[in-house]
């Protein structure tokens, strides 16, 4: 039984990893650089034909007792800019990214899934329920996402999860926010002040925490698809 | 100019699954980039007959970079109208045009024209 995990290196996907190894489970990470829970032959850019060709190919042949059972689509990129600004080719690889190369990945792994029953989780982001000011492109690239799984849950046996998480402390939302603060003509401090100043929770959320859902989601037998947020209550959903 | 291109609206054109989803973004990121803050815009796509997952992921997708044009730039008022029929298209078009209350709508007119 085994679990792939993209974008393991840092951030939700390494929290992801963290909590499932915790419990036992076999898990292959990958990412464009090498990390704790990556896999030395699964270091590359999702967006390669041929890295994803390889990925395949491992998940068809090389897995503990041959079932691959899980899995967990946590890679993406920051993308904040206004867009009158933010230019084409930027726009184009967020939405490469964040979008085209999940899709791609889902679609490398349908048949060893729906052969073993497995879920395929999508770290969306609660920029896929609402827009967010100068975050234009990094919400269509995740709107995009969740309109997909809607659609998709209605002709597949696999276990759909889409996640929605706010603030993660992750280096891709500092980033975000950075590139957000200045879309917005704020500072950086500014805008965290009053983005997560008077969260519910009163703090941003740490990759563990999102973690422990994303073990959950997979563990769950619900079919089709199971929506879920974890904004700390920026966003009600 | 046609008669769908009245009221302020950009057509946005589909190119296959899935660089589509990217190339129709590009298409409204540039309409709604060069819209000056005091305009009205409505993106309008044609009813597309195909896959669900795939209309759904356009529509979604557009709806948020809708929504997040409006909330960058006050002013703006930005809208969607995405399939159904050309009459209907229009007629959603033209309510948009004199309803200066509706910023950041999307409506979905069904996947038939």
């Amino acid at each position: 039984m085994s679990i792939f995990v993209s974008g393991a290196a840092g951030g939700i996907g390494k929290g992801a990893c963290t909590v499932l190894k915790s419990r036992g489970e076999h898990v292959i990470g990958q990412d464009l650089v090498g990390g704790e829970f990556v896999s030395p032959n699964m270091i590359g850019d999702l967006r390669s034909a041929d890295f994803i060709e390889r990925i395949e190919r491992t998940l068809s042949a090389g897995l503990q007792d041959g079932s691959l059972t899980g899995v967990v689509a946590a890679h993406g990129v920051s993308g904040a800019g206004r867009l009158s600004e933010i230019g084409r080719a930027r726009a184009e690889t967020i939405m490469e990214i964040n979008f085209e190369s999940v899709v791609t990945l889902f679609e490398k792994v349908r048949a060893p899934l729906e052969k073993s029953g497995g879920a395929f989780v999508v770290i969306v982001s609660q920029a896929g329920l609402v827009g967010e000011a100068g975050n234009g492109i990094y919400c269509a690239s995740k709107f995009a996402l969740s309109g997909w799984l809607r659609g998709l849950a209605k002709e597949t046996s696999i276990r759909l999860r889409a996640i929605h998480p706010g603030g993660i402390r992750t280096p891709l939302l500092d980033n975000a926010l950075r590139d957000m603060a200045a879309a917005q003509f704020i500072t950086y401090e500014e805008l965290t002040a009053k983005r997560y100043g008077s969260l519910p929770a009163g703090r941003l959320g740490e990759p563990n925490e999102l973690g422990e859902l994303i073990a959950l989601a997979l563990a769950l037998r619900a079919p089709g698809l199971v929506e879920t947020a974890i904004t700390g209550g920026e966003v009600l959903w | 100019m046609s008669e769908r291109l009245e009221y302020g609206a950009v057509e946005i054109k589909w190119t296959g699954w899935p660089k589509g989803i990217t190339g129709a973004i590009l298409q409204a990121t540039e309409a709604l980039g060069d819209a000056r803050a005091d305009t009205h815009v409505t993106l309008v796509v044609d009813a597309l007959s195909i896959e669900e997952a795939h209309r759904l992921s356009l529509f979604e997708a557009l709806r948020g970079l809708v929504h997040s044009s409006v909330l960058e730039r006050p002013g703006l008022r930005a809208n969607l109208v995405f399939g159904g029929s050309d009459d209907d298209r229009r007629q959603f078009s033209r309510y948009l045009a004199t309803a200066p209350y509706v910023f950041g709508a999307s409506i979905d007119l069904g996947r038939h024209g």
